[in-house]
């Protein structure tokens, strides 16, 4: 009994702990539990590499265009010793970091918080693409093929800037496609040469960089876009996969800028950009007040590290979640499942790519996996070879997957590589000698049970309520632990018991009449 | 089909479940570091024999790969034989040899293999094709149990073996699995095995399930299942008891097999028993589990524990 006189003083210690501190942020920091009134913030930050050459460095890098559409609402950058000032000419911001002297790797970071106003777009074109000029004639004579060509096939204006654009993709191997595309080497001039053909059709055209907004991007880099006025509007298509993107998804750098960054002094320089997607809401103001009068709740905080990091922690507090699900799924419920806790890895893998595509994924891979695994089966392999031969057919199958579906334009099959390669091998493995031992039915009940208890932890996971209360609210994870604890000394039936052995008691009340 | 009971109907017939037994009855009797003593075939087989527990016979131990070199000449006078790992699972990795034709083996399917085939077996056993986790592991020689005939008849295939759970070393419950057509010769109730529970008392068939339904006959010999009354009774109970000590565990099932000359003989120990006994006997294991509970410090033998639980139990 006193084990028991121990766990609950442990239990309601937690839950005092957490509940304290989750309401003292409530009603003294002022955080709400609900993910109410909120703006979409995309907090931006740039992260710029560089070794430096033992002197004086100067490194200077165009800001993205803000205006009344996009606006910045924070920028700070943390560059230690580094002096820092921001320029402004010809309508394009630049900020400059300058030192006397530096030596070694060199990291700068800059950060923005961007949030978008609904725009009100129909801005005349400004800035123009040039025509044909720069064309040989056989390329003229190429494009203007190409433009009479669509134009047949296609009534609108949209319609043919759309075909345009996708025809002159890099994959293309018609001659006369070729014959334009020749000798580029940068998106940038590629993207060029598209707008002069869209001239030739007398479509207005830009080229212009940006970053597309992506909660949870890392490591990314700008990419060039084609903005094309048709029907008095400006649409921004990312012709990679020929799509628009909308206005609110997207920073932009002016137009008619070139070479991003600049470092004198330095050498291998590089720039990469990580976003966060947040809510801007009274949280994020309580957060910002509590910052300045330096509450240890909030600088001993998730909040405190660099968005990069926040993106990583953001996902590392949901799987608490998922091992709730779990465990109330085997030790409640009593689903078999096979891996205690590959279900939850199944489930951050769901969270990439959505639900009903990840099943279908992870059940192409089991089978396809488990057919050749039956082979290896007869030559009696060792164990450990046997689990290599298996990540190997993995691997093999997830290229086949990601080869054919992209052939056949469905690139969501790309989406496969989220899947833990490790962790699928050793379900094949174990599912397998499953059905040597045991047979087909238990291979479905264990497999049935992960993917369902997989399916429950991801529909937890993407919660926005739950996400916004993990992410807020990180001391609550001592509650979960608490209600963890108290199911681990549960000695009760688990479900799937009342029904094994509910014969005994139905055979008992028989014998009684 | 699929209903329901409610947790307070199984409270009332004392039915165990899963999270009590693992939480209560093997957390509490069941030290871990005394594991290794019943998953380790060998190491249970050294325990009991010092103590003069009944099992098969042991012929010989192949360690190393070198001693598979010298299987030939080692097996060259034996002509019956069963191989095994020592921390095999569910019966994976067992060889039979019911005889020889010439310098070859016979299995009991009829089969004949060679000794290369048989020393291929023996290696992969050793390098962990059929441990837990594929660990090393060594392969045990033992005689050929010579089965009794009274189980002739109830069980389509293979010969069963007498479950008894004990706990503290006092006998509980116990049963037999008949493997059916259904079952695939394997005996796995769920799979479709007829669950047998037998009498602590009498050794007499108490009760017969298949699909968590009462049977009365075997659905592929026909034989009426009321009729399986296990011999050498109280000697087979007696030995299941005496393990009690030498493996230092509270809750533990014995696997035993009758041979037509030898009597009772220990095949295998097991320290996380199943809880489907309960369904093959249509009782509760929770009465009978408290009720040992109050003679644990009363100091008794193995003997005088089976014939407490004898009486108790009937």
């Amino acid at each position: 009994m006193r084990r028991h006189y121990q766990l609950y003083i442990l239990v309601s210690m937690l839950v005092v702990l957490g509940v304290g501190a989750a309401a003292y942020k409530h009603f003294v920091l002022g955080f709400t539990f609900t993910p109410t009134n909120k703006e979409a913030v995309w907090q931006v930050q740039a992260e710029i590499k560089f070794e430096a050459e033992e002197g004086p460095i100067k490194v200077s890098m165009i800001l993205p265009s803000s205006d009344d559409s996009r606006k910045k609402i924070l920028s700070d950058n943390i560059a230690a010793d580094y002096q820092s000032k921001v320029i402004e000419k010809d309508g394009v911001k630049k900020i400059i970091w300058t030192k006397q002297q530096a030596s070694g790797e060199q990291h700068l970071y800059l950060r923005g918080d961007f949030y978008f106003q609904q725009r009100a777009d129909l801005q005349p074109p400004k800035e123009l693409s040039s025509d044909g000029e720069n064309l040989t004639e056989m390329q003229l004579k190429a494009a203007q093929d190409i433009v009479q060509n669509t134009q047949l096939s296609n009534d609108s204006e949209y319609d043919i800037a759309m075909h345009i654009i996708a025809r002159m993709n890099e994959e293309n191997d018609e001659s006369s496609i070729r014959l334009l595309l020749e000798n580029i080497q940068f998106r940038r001039e590629h993207m060029e040469q598209v707008a002069k053909v869209l001239k030739i059709a007398k479509i207005e055209s830009r080229v212009i960089r940006g970053l597309r907004l992506q909660d949870g991007l890392t490591q990314r880099s700008i990419s060039t876009f084609i903005e094309i006025y048709v029907e008095k509007q400006w649409h921004l298509i990312d012709s990679r996969d020929m799509t628009e993107i909308p206005t609110n998804e997207v920073i932009l750098w002016p137009v008619n800028t070139r070479g991003l960054l600049d470092v004198y002094g330095g050498k291998n320089s590089s720039i990469h950009f990580s976003v966060l997607k947040q809510q801007k809401n009274i949280s994020r103001l309580a957060v910002d007040s509590a910052k300045q009068s330096d509450s240890a709740f909030v600088n001993f905080s998730i909040y405190s590290l660099p968005t990069k990091d926040q993106n990583t922690f953001k996902s590392l507090l949901l799987i608490p979640l998922g091992a709730l699900v779990v465990v109330i799924l085997r030790n409640l419920v009593g689903l078999r499942t096979s891996g205690t806790f590959m279900p939850i890895l199944i489930a951050m893998t769901f969270i990439q790519t959505s639900l009903i595509l990840g099943l279908s994924l992870f059940l192409v891979v089991v089978s396809i996996g488990l057919v050749m695994r039956s082979y290896l089966s007869h030559l009696n392999l060792l164990l450990v070879p046997r689990i290599a031969s298996v990540l190997v057919f993995v691997i093999i199958i997830f290229a086949t997957i990601g080869i054919a579906s992209h052939k056949f334009g469905w690139d969501s099959g790309l989406h496969i590589t989220f899947f833990p390669m490790i962790i699928m091998s050793w379900t094949i493995e174990r599912m397998s000698v499953l059905w040597e031992e045991e047979g087909p039915h238990e291979v479905l009940v264990q497999g049935g049970g992960s993917l369902f208890t997989a399916s429950i932890a991801y529909l937890v996971m993407i919660n926005p309520f739950i996400g916004h209360l993990t992410y807020n609210f990180p001391e609550l994870l001592l509650v979960l632990l608490a209600i963890i604890i108290l199911i681990g000394s549960y000695s009760g039936f688990r479900l799937v018991e009342l029904a094994r052995f509910e014969p005994m008691v139905r055979v008992d009340q028989q014998n009684k009449q | 089909m699929f209903r329901l009971t409610t947790p307070s109907e199984l409270k009332k017939a004392g039915i165990v479940g899963m999270n009590k037994r693992n939480a209560f009855y093997i957390a509490h009797n069941n030290p871990r570091k005394n594991y290794p003593r019943v998953d380790d075939k060998l190491l249970t087989k050294k325990i009991t024999e010092e103590i003069g527990i009944a099992a098969p016979a042991m012929i010989g131990v192949a360690r190393t790969q070198y001693h598979v070199k010298q299987l030939k000449q080692f097996l060259s006078d034996v002509e019956k034989f069963v191989i095994k790992p020592s921390k095999g699972s569910g019966g994976k990795g067992i060889l039979v040899v019911v005889g020889r034709d010439g310098e070859d083996f016979v299995k009991p399917s009829g089969a004949i293999i060679n000794i290369k085939e048989l020393q291929h077996h023996v290696s992969n056993t050793l390098s962990g094709l059929f441990s837990l986790g594929g660990k090393p592991d060594v392969a045990m020689i033992e005689e050929l149990v010579e089965f009794s005939d009274v189980f002739d008849g109830f069980s389509f295939e293979g010969v069963p073996d007498v479950r008894v759970i004990q706990y503290h070393g006092y006998p509980v419950m116990a049963m037999t699995r008949l493997s059916t057509r259904e079952s695939d010769g394997k005996a796995n109730l769920h799979q479709g095995a007829v669950g047998l529970g037998i009498d602590i008392a009498t050794g007499k068939t108490l009760k017969a399930v298949q699909h968590g339904q009462p049977v009365t006959h075997h659905p592929d010999t026909g034989r009426d299942l009321s009729e399986l009354n296990i011999p050498l009774w109280h000697t087979l109970l007696c030995l299941a008891s005496s393990c009690h000590e030498v493996t230092g565990l509270g809750y533990l099932g014995a696997d035993i097999v009758l041979d037509k000359n030898k009597g009772p003989l220990l095949l295998e120990l097991n320290a996380r028993p199943g809880l489907a006994i309960q369904i093959a006997n249509g009782v509760g294991l929770e009465l009978r589990l408290k009720l040992i509970e109050k003679e644990i410090n009363v100091q008794r033998t193995a003997e005088e524990r089976v014939n407490y639980s004898m009486q108790a139990f009937c």
